[in-house]
Parts: structure tokens; sequence; C-alpha cells
């Protein structure tokens, strides 16, 4: 009898599989906070003069690559890198490591910062410049006009872009698993190697992944909607 | 009050006003004419220095107005209306109106409060002190602008074609509010393009051309027999 999907096989698998889930959520939601950190210290940079030019050049690098070279890079290239510097020009004797989840915290920050730096921007420049008149014509300082008007409407704007840069996160971190973090993705490959099944374990990964996104696009549209000023 | 001398102002080679000199007297309300592009807004936009003149300079009471020293101080006491309302989308109505007292004049949100429901009474509109500027019409909007610029109880009032942006049927109930503000001690600088409304409540007519005053007077003369050919033409399309 053809067997398409053998559920008794992998039930046992199955809580395994979905610890995975904390991972990818961590890594999505450390890298966004991060990540909006860092991008609104490179919009602000794009608004000075000299500091605007490494900003896009952050940015062009950070877009222009894509993040499985960008996690090698700094989990495989940038510690053999610091060894050789502290071996050849400090004579060092000690070993730098970098965990495979600080590696994936600090890749997806830093990749992430890039993207929510441009919708910070497009959400600022979204700002009607009639109520920033305004604001300046009443003699509002430019703190306050940023503070009161400029960034909460410009939160508003980009919200759900950010939100979209966050499900993203969500599905693009399972590339850790090429780093062996035992991410949802590593897990399914590991059931995979232990058990000979291919297709069970990436229904239930695929399904994992699914409800996960569904849940965070239900919820992001409720806050949409209650963030609309009307 | 406000004296404008050897105004120019270019926008990049585009040279839009012209050697403007002027006088706007106090408690009066001028109503500055002409065509498109004539350079009325911007010369409206100079006094408040939304527009830094390109040369020339604009005195307040005598106190010459700089865009870094004072325009603070000057911006509290020159209130100004826009053509397409610039409301805060983000406030509400009453949250319009008694903003800038809160952060730029320091009043405690009860008297702030207070002050801005006299003012949407004034002005007609008080049922929708809790409404976001989204849910109102365009005339409703408009007053709801003129009581924020009242509420910092200012001596000038700048407005900039106020009833442009408005569908036809809502253009009276904002006259009607502007109208209540004249002979009040408040002086009114107004672009518009209500002739009838500027006949009606003008004290003194500017009119301009091509980035110059061509005509200014008395309401009563620029109406009844403008001295230049320009200002003829204008009146003629226009009435």
């Amino acid at each position: 009898m053809l067997t398409i999907f053998n559920f008794h096989a992998i039930s046992e698998w199955i809580p395994y599989i979905s610890k995975g889930v904390g991972y990818t959520l961590l890594i999505a939601l450390l890298a966004s906070i991060f990540g909006v950190v860092l991008g609104i210290i490179l919009t602000l940079m794009s608004r000075h003069k000299i500091l605007k030019k490494f900003s896009y050049f952050y940015i062009d690098i950070f877009r222009g690559t894509p993040v499985i070279l960008q996690l090698s890079m700094v989990y495989f290239a940038f510690p053999t890198l610091i060894n050789s510097i502290l071996r050849d020009v400090f004579f060092l004797d000690v070993t730098f490591m970098l965990s495979a989840f600080l590696a994936a915290i600090i890749t997806f920050s830093l990749n992430s910062g890039a993207y929510i730096s441009e919708i910070i921007r497009s959400g600022i420049n979204s700002v009607d410049k009639g109520e920033i008149e305004a604001a300046r014509a009443l003699g509002v300082s430019n703190f306050h006009i940023y503070k009161d008007i400029i960034l909460p409407i410009a939160f508003k704007n980009s919200f759900p872009a950010l939100m979209n840069e966050f499900i993203t996160l969500v599905k693009e971190s399972s590339i850790v698993s090429v780093i062996g973090l035992q991410d949802l993705m590593r897990r399914s490959q590991i059931v995979t190697s232990q058990t000979y099944m291919y297709f069970e374990p990436l229904i239930i990964v695929g399904i994992i992944y699914y409800v996960v996104v569904k849940i965070l696009t239900l919820l992001s549209r409720q806050i949409e909607s209650r963030l609309q000023y009307d | 009050m406000i004296k404008v001398k050897q105004l120019n102002k270019y926008f990049g080679d585009l040279h839009v006003l012209k050697n403007i000199n002027f006088s706007f007297q106090e408690g009066k309300t001028t109503v500055i004419l002409g065509s498109s592009g004539s350079g009325k807004s911007t010369l409206l936009r100079c006094i408040n220095m939304l527009e830094t003149p390109t040369d020339g300079s604009i005195y307040y009471r005598n106190e010459i107005i700089d865009p870094v020293k004072n325009i603070k101080l000057i911006r509290q006491k020159i209130g100004m209306v826009f053509q397409s309302f610039n409301l805060f989308s983000n406030m509400t109505v009453i949250e319009n109106v008694t903003y800038a007292l809160k952060v730029v004049k320091k009043m405690p949100n009860e008297e702030a409060i207070n002050t801005a429901l006299v003012l949407l009474k004034r002005v007609g509109i008080s049922d929708k002190k809790d409404a976001y500027p989204s849910k109102l019409s365009g005339g409703q909007k408009q007053r709801v602008a003129i009581a924020r610029a009242l509420a910092m109880n200012p001596e000038v009032i700048l407005f900039d074609e106020p009833t442009s942006a408005l569908d036809p049927e809502m253009v009276s109930e904002v006259l009607e509010v502007m109208k209540t503000l004249t002979h009040t001690g408040l002086t009114n600088i107004i672009v518009s393009h209500e002739m009838g409304f500027a006949k009606e409540v003008a004290d003194y007519i500017i009119y301009m051309d091509d980035g110059m005053i061509i005509e200014e007077g008395p309401k009563e003369d620029f109406f009844k027999k403008p001295k230049t050919k320009r200002a003829q033409d204008f009146l003629q399309k226009i009435l």
C-alpha cells in the first residue's frame, strides 16, 4: 500500500521539531529590535552631509548580497580573520569564538537594519509637508515637530512594512540551519537523517511556518486598524 | 505693523518677488489679489519665514524678522491658515487646537482645553471636538484650522487662499467665520480669489502681477477706479 504521509512514524518527532520555533521567533524578534535601532541610526546618518555616504554604502552592500553570504562571513570568515590578527599582529594565544546563535542574531540585525532604514526613511517622507509647515507656523520647535508629528505619523505609515519585514525575518531565518543552529529547518533535516523520511518532516515544518506567519499577519492587521486616526 | 522692505525672492533662477515694499496696517484687513503665479502666496509665506527671502527685510513692530533669532516668538504672534488646511492628522480636533498652546506656550492642559472649547464654539464646530481630521469636511477642517490659529491669541493672521480647496457649498461657512475676525483689532492678511468677499471685508487691496505690486490702495479706490491698465484688465476678467 502506498503511504504518502506516514503520520504514525512522524508523530513522535513532532515535539522535537516544534522546539525549533523558539529559535526562529527569537532570532526574528531580536534581529528586528536591533534592526530598528540600527535602521534609525542609518536614517539619521543619511541626513548628515558626510555620514550619509557611509549610510548609503552600508545599505547598498547589505541589500546587494545574499543573507547566506553575510551569515557565512560573520560565522566562518570573521572569527578566522580576528584570530589571525590576534595571533600574527598581537602575538596573542587566544581564540575568538562566535556561537551560531550570536552569529545569527548579528547577521540578521545588520541585514534587517539596512531594510528597516529604507522603511523608516520612506515613512518620514510620507508625512505631509503641510502639517510640518503648520507646526512651524505656530512656533513649534523642531524637536517637538519630530516627536509629536513626524515620528508618530511615520510609524503609523510604515507599520505594515515593518511588520512585513518581521515576517520576512521569520521565514528567512531558516537559513541559520547552514551554521548548525537547531531551528525548525535544521530539525527537519536531523529527523530526515534519523528516519529517512523526507516528506513528513518538511510538511510538519511547513505547517508550523505557515501557522506562525498567519498568526503574525492577522495580528499585524489588528494593530494596523487600531493605528488609524479616525 | 508689518513692514516689507526691498523684498526679493528667487526660486533658482526664477525671480518670484521683485523689490516688494509695503506696510500692513494694524487692525486692518488687507486682501492680496492677483492671478496664479503672481507671487502673492510667496509674499505671504515670507512674512512668517516659511520662505526665506533672498534679499530685503521684513519688520514686525519695527523689529526685523530673523529666520533664526526671533522667528519662534514672532510666529506665535502671527497665525496662519493654509489652503490645504494642514491639520495634524494624528490628533483630534481639540488636540489640534490645544497642541501649540501646550508645547509652545506651556499652558496647563485644563486651561488649554477651555481655551480651545471657546474657540471651537466660536467657529461652530464644538460637536466635532473628538473627531480626527479625516472625518471632517473641507469647510469643517478649515474652521478648525482657524480656531487653531486663533488659540495662540495672535496679533496677525495670514490666510493663504483659505477657500480655494473647498467645494463651492462650503466656501461661505469659512468666509462667514473669517468675516467675524475683521474689525476686532486683529490684523488680517488674506490671499484670496473670492472677489465678492474681498469687496466686502477688505480695508486695503494689493494687486500683484509677475512678482510685483502693481497697485495698492483702499478697497473703494481699487474696485471703483483702478489706476493701472493691468488691474483694470484683471477686474474685468474676474467680475
